[in-house]
């Protein structure tokens, strides 16, 4: 039997479709930007590894650690450019219904989670998305495995059709950071890195909301607009 | 033994940065943003402050000014992976010994770091 696909649908399922708008100038040079900034870190990362290896192997110490380091920074370095690529689709890759779950599950799967209770209660729910949907789940975990303190449980679920949550238990974003949540400035990007994620919401015409509490955990709360879900 | 507080919130630099400065006996404490640099600075006697200039807290170049304010004059190496910033950040006249640019080399680091600690 033929398994069902999960992004296959017909458009007589859906209400008003959205158009593609797509990604702008001032977008990509944006995105230009935080790419060059963090392959730059990653690069000096690389080379200093590098440096240290030199420095032990001449000492006749052991350098297993840093070629291992430098390893992982080449493979974020590719994962960086992967994600460049897809921020260029925003808009222009045709969207079609999209199981919630599907895309959330395929975000886990590229980060490591170790003994994090990562849960997903969405069931069926459909909305009309591209593969950016998946880079948006994928921010907000790798923004609770960055920022999250004593990190247990990741969990995305909906309430009702209208409304997608997602919390974690990883200590909340403190009073002083959550001004700038919003921001779609380059220089406050680095505030949980939210730009990425706001631009992918408002390609969506969906909103987002942050309702978390300070030393408890982040509660991300995604508006869908009804022409945005599945009948 | 000089003192040195590197500041930095990407952890495997914060390691590396730590780990060379280490082999050439300086003594390096480490902390991944603005406001432990802050605090650390008020209640410890550094040689010198290396400080990436982008933290998830506070700006760089916030944090100098903030020191400045309150008489640590110590001297500070900023170390940004935005090469734009360096001009505006140098224009500042915060006292900065030197803006380094990454990536930067051991060689590097190791030379800056003994021209900012020699009297």
């Amino acid at each position: 039997m033929e398994a069902e696909h999960p992004q296959s649908s017909t458009s007589e399922e859906i209400i008003g479709y959205p158009s593609v708008a797509p990604v702008t100038s001032d977008m990509l040079l944006e995105m230009s930007k935080i790419t060059r900034h963090d392959i730059r870190n990653k690069l000096a990362i690389i080379m200093g590894y590098q440096d240290i290896t030199r420095m032990k192997l001449a000492k006749g110490e052991d350098v297993e650690t840093y070629l291992d380091g430098i390893r992982k920074n080449c493979l974020k370095i590719l994962s960086i450019l992967d994600f460049n690529r897809d921020f260029e689709k925003l808009g222009a890759e045709e969207r079609v219904p999209t199981k919630v779950a599907l895309s959330f599950y395929q975000a886990v799967e590229f980060l490591k989670l170790g003994n994090i209770d990562v849960r997903c209660d969405c069931g069926d729910l459909t909305v009309i998305a591209d593969s950016l949907l998946m880079r948006l789940f994928y921010n907000l975990i790798d923004n609770s495995l960055k920022y999250g303190d004593n990190l247990s449980m990741i969990r995305l679920y909906n309430d009702g059709d209208h409304r997608l949550i997602y919390e974690d238990d990883g200590g909340g974003i403190p009073e002083e950071k959550r001004a700038k949540l919003y921001s779609s400035s380059l220089e406050d990007a680095g505030v949980h890195g939210l730009t990425l994620i706001n631009r992918i919401i408002e390609s969506y015409d969906w909103t987002l909301i942050e309702e978390g509490k300070p030393n408890v955990g982040v509660r991300f709360v995604i508006d869908l607009p009804e022409e945005n879900r599945r009948r | 033994m000089k003192k040195i507080l590197v500041v930095e919130d990407e952890e495997d630099l914060l390691q590396i940065y730590g780990t060379i400065l280490r082999e050439e006996n300086y003594n390096v404490e480490t902390v991944d943003n603005g406001g432990a640099a802050l605090e650390n600075v008020e209640k410890t006697e550094y040689d010198l402050v290396i400080l990436d200039i982008k933290l998830p807290d506070i700006m760089g170049d916030e944090i100098v000014k903030t020191m400045r304010k309150k008489g640590i004059d110590i001297p500070i190496i900023i170390v940004t992976g935005y090469p734009s910033l360096s001009r505006s950040i140098d224009t500042l006249d915060l006292g900065i010994h030197e803006i380094l640019i990454k990536p930067l080399t051991a060689n590097e680091l190791l030379r800056v770091t003994a021209e900012a600690i020699t009297p």
